[in-house]
This record gives structure tokens, sequence and C-alpha cells, in this order.
């Protein structure tokens, strides 16, 4: 247990990869969802499941070493086009590799 | 090729967010398999008051992850981007384990250090300091800092050992620093507590106007359901007004940066316009509202020999007259346009767009507001000032028509002020009327006159009166006070470092509050206990304990129901009241107080949910009876029948919560309206039946300054506020590394002609100085808050810099709530 005051080096430390795994809609600006698409595809870890007809992208964001997961969302604040972001859901793990099935 | 964890998670990820989209993806199977091992449980997200549910999913007693409640009327299955590792605030690296006391050769010194001891020592220390205390100084002597964080039975067993145990009225909650203002107002206006609208209203209404409410960032969630309405519904729009451009501009239809202060003056000009362009409902206000103007020239609550506080004429007053509508009209009548255009810098044609939204009887008007209007040396005023406008245009009380208050902790409005922690309040009422507390003495079963009649400290008084030396034995809990506090290095340290005073702190972890006191007592959070959050919407929701603390960690409900056993009766009550009831003579107040054949009624029992999963308890387990639902009973008492009915605890165990009012297990969504409110006769209409008369007070006041405004010495104005990333003093939020690095220090948000004014860069260090004190930190010039000429802003969650050591302790007179928002400031290159 320690007591001293808040540690930068405790908060600042590195994530492992596939620690975070996020999924993300994303709602793009009326009209905007194709170049949204285009500009999600450039981010790291970041894949576009599905975009809804009212324009509404389904994504989900790895973290990778140089791209923690909070990163990657903050860039998606900003690509061209996006109008507002909510998380859906997080999940972590210590142990991104384990085998949960072996596939046939 | 083998599936892996993290495959699995992606696909839970794109399951459940497709899901929340309205949309079924092929990957559904696979997310299904993977999630097996995981157990989901709905649970209110920690932060905010807007009170979103999240599934947490547990495994080996841990929280792996959390999505978004899907059947949550709230959020939808969306959670906001502060729910970004929710989880992860539990696991903080230096998580607190064990009660530390300041020791020297092994016994407490007020200026020794903190060392680890047995939670037997520290309720024997503290049990001497708090009796010692009551001894010297009476029950005033003692005194509580609670919380809008804290679940209900929490709050509600604090107040009940407080008011009615040592039989003190110093408890209040850091709320006070939060929703005091509107609370006031509330009670001023209407004679009962908490918005009559709902967050149905954010589909309900077409106009949307925010009055210092930064809800991209502090209520994402809320605004994402504004911002879809805004962009599906024909002709809705955005009116946007703040001291500074942040976030919501980029959606405004009308972005308004006026003077602080001025929206006193904006809101009687748009009643002007209202009144001068015949757009006054006139059956409406006849039936329905009493017309009032309040006493001027209050004062800023500071202490009583301040030079501001010698120079007001009525000092504190709250008291309000009847006026006739022609005197209403004359008072706003100076509120020009030209004259309000002026004094705000708003364009003129922004504030007639504004003021013609709201005359406007074909629009559905919702205005919301936060820190803006509540952290306001006129926060009482100001809050009535919107109800006037909305009533004047009978925009009120009904679906879409909406003065509504939004609040900044997840229970602010369930724990800090229904239960009513604060120091004039009780469960139902306040301590001040005779029939509110032999109401609560009756439910309570305490003899006649135990809870004593004058309010208590309230949360600024507590720290003058720890400094000055009258309140001397005092606990905290949930909260930061130190971090929190205006003008903290000459009210707040003094106080808790005062050699007469002993200061315990319970959290979960070393705050500066924590290390400014004397004892810390590691808490029990959120996920780790079972609780009840209500949020501002007036919607309670419940929750069951996930996950088992750390060994050591106990909630803050088994603290203060634990340390009740370390008194008796006779140590904290006059004989002449024990007299009155001979039958708890030698008893405990945990006996009296928790062990009344109420609190204790329901057995100790197994915690299942609906797929039959069983749940921890740890309170049940320790008291060996179903504490929380004793106390949610024998509290519910207080509202049903009385405008404030609360269902029965299983009710909540099971729905996604259920806005108060509930009568026949019916929640309600628009309060004092014939069709939705129960409370309504048939053929009433509208009733605003909190007043006696049931009618709502429309309460003229007018424009006054600040306590402080920018002069030679210090010419600019500060505000100070929070940032999407951390919540409040970052005591969690900075415990996530990823939190922690997408915004890792405060800066001074500062306009780009005034840093070059004095010749600073960006991200240049510098010295932002008041009369109270000195912050060092680096210059930001662009970015999410586009500053006016004249203005800086510094967010508070840093506990590096602690802005509040140069805010103003000026409070409103009327709530006591501080204003954070306004004082006078320099910048200098360090």
């Amino acid at each position: 247990m320690r007591t001293g005051r808040f540690e930068h080096e405790d908060a600042g430390r590195a994530p492992r990869p596939g620690e975070n795994v996020c999924g993300v809609l994303v709602r793009a600006h009326p009209g905007h969802a194709a170049p949204v698409r285009r500009g999600l595809a450039a981010l790291p870890g970041t894949e576009v499941h599905h975009v809804t007809d009212d324009e509404r992208l389904v994504v989900t964001v790895e973290e990778t070493p140089e791209n923690p997961a909070n990163e990657t969302m903050t860039a998606i604040h900003n690509v061209e086009g996006v109008l507002s972001v909510a998380l859906v859901y997080h999940e972590q793990t210590d142990d991104p590799e384990a085998v949960i099935e072996e596939a046939s | 090729m083998a599936l892996t964890r993290r495959t699995f998670m992606k696909a839970n990820a794109a399951a459940a967010t497709a899901a929340a989209a309205g949309a079924a993806l092929p990957v559904g199977a696979v997310a299904q398999k993977g999630n097996e091992d995981l157990r989901w449980d709905k649970i209110p997200c920690r932060f905010c008051g807007t009170g979103c549910s999240v599934l947490a999913g547990v495994k080996d007693d841990r929280i792996h992850a959390t999505q978004g409640d899907p059947d949550a009327p709230v959020n939808k299955g969306l959670n906001c981007i502060k729910g970004y590792f929710l989880a992860k605030i539990m696991y903080g690296e230096d998580r607190l384990t064990q009660p530390l006391l300041r020791m020297r050769g092994g016994e407490f010194d007020k200026e020794g250090d903190f060392q680890p001891v047995s939670w037997e020592k520290a309720f024997d220390v503290m049990e001497a300091k708090f009796k010692e205390a009551l001894d010297n100084g009476g029950p005033e002597s003692v005194g509580m800092f609670g919380s809008g964080q804290w679940t209900v039975w929490e709050g509600y067993a604090a107040s009940k050992f407080m008011k009615a145990g040592l039989r003190s009225n110093n408890i209040d909650p850091n709320a006070r620093h939060c929703m005091a203002s509107a609370v006031g107002a509330f009670i001023r206006g209407f004679g009962a507590d908490e918005p009559m609208g709902c967050y149905d209203d954010l589909e309900e209404a077409d106009t949307f106007v925010l009055w210092g409410a930064n809800m991209a960032e502090m209520h994402p969630i809320l605004w994402s359901r504004l911002s879809d309405t805004r962009l599906t519904k024909e002709g809705a729009e955005v009116h946007v007004l703040s001291t500074f451009e942040n976030r919501n501009f980029e959606l405004a239809d009308n972005g308004m940066v006026f003077t602080p202060q001025t929206d006193l003056a904006i809101l009687n000009y748009i009643a002007n316009y209202i009144i001068q362009n015949d757009a006054v409902d006139e059956d409406f206000l006849k039936s329905n509202v009493k017309l009032n103007a309040t006493t001027t020239d209050i004062g800023y609550g500071l202490r009583p020999e301040h030079p501001l506080q010698q120079k007001a004429e009525n000092p504190n007053d709250g008291s309000f007259s009847e006026i006739s509508f022609e005197e209403y009209k004359k008072q706003v009548s100076g509120y020009t346009l030209e004259k309000t255009a002026e004094m705000s810098g708003v364009p003129a044609e922004k504030l007639e767009r504004l003021a013609k939204a709201f005359a406007d009887p074909d629009r559905k008007v919702m205005s919301l507001w936060t820190m803006g209007f509540n952290q306001h040396t006129r926060g009482v005023w100001v809050n009535g000032l919107v109800y006037n406008v909305h009533l004047l245009t009978g925009k009120i009380s009904r679906p879409g028509q909406s003065p509504f208050s939004l609040t900044g902790q997840p229970s602010a409005c369930g724990t800090a002020r229904e239960v009513g922690t604060f120091a004039h309040r009780l469960p139902h009422g306040v301590v001040m009327s005779k029939h509110h507390r032999d109401l609560a003495e009756k439910i309570w079963k305490l003899p006649e006159g135990t809870i004593p009649p004058e309010p208590g400290f309230h949360a600024v008084l507590q720290n003058r009166k720890l400094k000055d030396g009258v309140l001397n034995a005092y606990w905290v809990q949930c909260n930061n006070n130190m971090q929190a506090a205006a003008n903290l290095n000459n009210e707040t340290w003094p106080g808790y470092r005062n050699p007469d005073n002993f200061i315990v702190v319970s959290d979960p972890y070393p705050t500066v509050t924590a290390l400014s006191g004397d004892l810390i007592l590691p808490t029990a959070m959120w996920a780790e206990k079972e609780g009840a959050y209500g949020n501002a919407e007036r919607r309670t929701q419940f929750w069951r304990q996930q996950v088992t603390p750390p060994e050591g960690a106990k909630s803050d409900l088994w603290q203060t129901v634990e340390f009740s056993k370390r008194f008796k009766v006779e140590d904290v009550w006059p004989r002449e009241l024990v007299d009155k009831m001979p039958e708890y003579k030698g008893r405990t107040l945990y006996e009296v107080l928790f062990r009344n054949g109420q609190v204790d009624a329901f057995e100790k029992q197994k915690v299942v949910d609906g797929s039959g999963n069983e749940y921890p308890n740890d309170e049940m387990e320790a008291f060996g009876f179903y504490i929380q639902k004793g106390l949610w009973e024998e509290y519910a008492r207080f509202g049903r029948g009385r405008g404030h009915d609360l269902g029965a605890f299983e009710l909540y165990h099971q729905a996604r919560g259920l806005r108060w009012p509930v009568v026949d297990g019916k929640e309600t969504l628009w309060r004092y309206n014939e069709q939705y409110d129960p409370y309504v006769e048939e053929g009433e209409g509208i009733k605003f039946y909190g007043n006696d008369n049931g009618k709502a007070n429309l309460i003229s006041a007018p424009y006054e300054d600040p306590a402080e405004m920018p002069d030679d010495d210090y010419d600019l104005w500060l505000a100070t506020g929070r940032v999407l990333e951390h919540w409040h003093s970052g005591s969690m939020t900075r415990r996530v590394p990823e939190l922690h690095k997408a915004f890792p220090e405060a800066v001074v948000f500062m306009n780009p002609d005034d840093a070059r004014d004095r010749g600073l860069r960006r991200g240049a260090p510098v010295k932002l100085e008041t009369r109270r004190g000195t912050v060092q930190a680096r210059v930001e010039t662009r970015g999410r808050n586009r500053t006016p000429r004249g203005l800086v802003f510094i967010p508070w969650f840093d506990e590096n810099k602690l802005a509040n050591k140069l805010t103003l302790d000026a409070t409103d007179p009327l709530s006591k709530e501080t204003d954070y928002k306004k004082c006078a400031c320099r910048v200098v290159s360090a």
C-alpha cells in the first residue's frame, strides 16, 4: 500500500497489446458516412463492421503498443464528418492471446 | 486457427455496438460463446448525474468488461467516453486497504506520520476524539461532510446517525457545491425539490437552450440524445450560452458568449420581450402563478466581517413579496435589447432570436443548466429567472416544455437532496419545522425533541468553523473537499491542521483531503457494495454487490453503522431526553437507530438475480440482517403519500430505475400535470401542489454585480470547471492510466490575443494569480475551449495544481453554494 501523492509513473505506464478492446458507435454528420468510414479505416486498430441507414458506424478499437485505445478514440472525434462518439462496450484482459477454443 | 481471447473480445464489442445501433451482425454467435465465462448484471455508472445503466461483466471476482445497458431508457445501450474503462477506477495502484493514523511513538499525534493501524484501533481513537469534542463543545463541535456520491442508504444512515444519534445538524454533502442553488429555486418557486420534467423531453422538445452547461463534455449521453433530436426533427434548434466557447458550440444554431453574471440581465430581457410582444400565456399565469419580487442587495455569503458583507443592505435575506403584473412589467422593462446587448456583449440579433424562441407559442422549449447557473453568487435568483420565462409562457410540466436542472453527481438527487443530508434538511422536510421533526422522530421511534431545530453548519461554514476551532471532530466521507473547496489555503487547510481538531477521511485512495487529515479509513467503492443512486430525472436505480472489495476496505455504510456501536444514548443525549424513553437506557446508538425493529426487519438472505446468479452482500453478512432493505423501507415511509413515493425494494432490483413519485408501481414522467401525475386530480390541469395555494412563485430579481470583477491589478476573469476525461477532482479517473494519459495535467485556457499581449506562447509556463494564491500551469490557446478576450479557464481535477487555491469563497447568500465561475485573476510569465 502506498500513501504518497498521486504518481504520474503509475498512471502513465504503457498498455500491453490487446489489453483493451472497445466497441464504439460513431454518428456521422448527415451525408458524411462514406468519408467518415474512410477516415476511420486510416486509424490503426480500428475496424468498421457496419454502417446503418441513418449513418451510424459500428466500430471496434483494438489497442496496439503504439496506439492506446483512448488515443485512437480521441482521434475518432477528430475525423472529419464525425458528429458524436459513444462507447458501447469495453473489455480488458491480461492475456489477450489466451486460447479460448481450438478451431476444428 | 485457434480463437483467442482477443478475437472473442472484438466479436463481443462489435455485437454489442451493433445491437445498440439496432443492427444485428453475424458475429453475434461468436460473441455469445466468448461471453460464457462472464456474469453480466446492471449497475449505474459511478460518475455524473445522468444515471446511465452499465452492464458489468464479472469473472474471478473482478470486472473485466462493461457495456452500455441496451435495456436502459436513459442511455439506450450507449455509454459516454467518461465511461472509458469504468471498471478500472477500482484497481488503482495506490488503493487503500488499511486504516492509517498519524502517529508518533505508537500513539496518535497530530504532527505524526501516517502509519497503518487496525480498524479497532482506528475506531478507538476516533471514538475518544468525538466524545472529547462532545464533552467540551456539545453537538455543535462534531460534524460530517458527505456526498452526492453516497448511496441512498449510506446518506440516510449517516444523516440519522448525526441528526438523531449525535444530535448535531452539522452534516452537509458536497452537493452544496453543486446543486444547492437549484434546490433553493425549486423550494422557493414550487415548494418541492427536483425537476417537473424528465429526459423524455430531449425527444419531445424542438428548441433547446443551454444555460451554462457544457453537456457535450459533462453529460455526453444526454447530449447525444439532444443531438439526435436536433438532426432528425424538422425545425429543431439549439441555443448555447456560455462565458466561453466550448464543444456545444459545434452544434449550436445560436451560440452566445456573454460577460460573466449578465445571465441575470439576459433572462430579464427575455421576460421583457415576452411581455412587450404579448406572448404571455395569460390563462396559465392567472390560474397557476403568483407574482413576487425578491429582496435585493443580499451580499455574497462571505464571513460577516468581510467589507462586502458589511456593505450589503440585506445580507442573506431570501424573502420575497407579492407584486402585481404591472409592477413586474415595470421591473423588467429596463432590460431592453440595446441595454442587454451592451451589458452581456452578445449581439442584439442573437439575443432577440433567443427571446423569440421562448415567445413563439408553437415552440417546445427545454432549458438545461448545471454549474454555470448553480455556482453563482445569485444562483437561486438565476435559477428562478429561467422558471420565470417558462412560467410566463406556460412552457412547463408538459412534454417538451421543460426547464431542466441537470446534476453533476450520480446521487446528488437520490441521496443528498431526497434523503436530506443537508445541514437544514430531513428526509421529508427541514429541521426548522416542528411538524417535520415530529414526523422524523415518529418514524425513527425517537423521543420528541431528539432532532435539534437549528440548521447545522453548511459546507463552506464547516471549513470556517474548523479554522475557528468551533468544529473539532469531523468525518469526511466520499468526497475530496481539500481539493474542491474554494480559497482552500486560507479557509480549508488551516481548519484541517488546526491542533484543536481531529479529522477523519474515508476514501478508497490517498486523496489530498485524506492526506490532510489525521485518520484515513479505507473505503469499499461502487461495485464493491450493494447500492442505490437517484439521477437528475428523479430516477432511482439499484445495483447488487458485484465484487468483493480489497481485503481491509469497508463501505461507508459499514463504517457509519459500526461506529454507532461506540456510543450509548447517555453519552450523547441529555438526561431528560433519555427519560422520555426509558427503554433506551443503556442502549447503544446502533441498537436505537439501526436495530429498531425496522432497519433490522429483514433477515439475512441470499441475493440472487433473475438467472439464479448469487451475489455477495458484505454489510448483510457483517450485521446479520438485510440492512440496505431495512434502511430503504424505513426511508421510503417519509415520502409515501407525500408526493415522493418510492416503490418497494425488490422492484428496483428488477427495473432499470423508476422515476418518483412511484404510485401503485407506476412511475411519473411529468409532475404537476393531471395527465401524468397521480397527485393532480382530474380537471385540475396543471397544479403546483408543492405550494399550499397550488401555484408556482414567479420571483422577479434584478442584475447585481458579482463579488469580484477584473480591475487594474487583476485584469482577467477566472472560471474553473471540468474536462471530458476527468470527473471532478480526478481521484478516480486519474487512477485509470488511459484517462490520465489523455489529459495529464491542468492547463490555462486563454485567448490567443490575451496571450500575445503578455508575451506568452502556447505551452508557455505561467503563474495564474489571484488575491488568494498562485498556481503554475501551461497556457493553452487552442483546443476544445476557446475563451473570449478577458477570461481564462482552468480545470480543477489536477491535485498537483489545486485550482481552488485561487477561487474566492463567496457564495450565494441564499443557497450557500460557492461561485467557482467568477473571480479576478492575472496571468504572468513563470
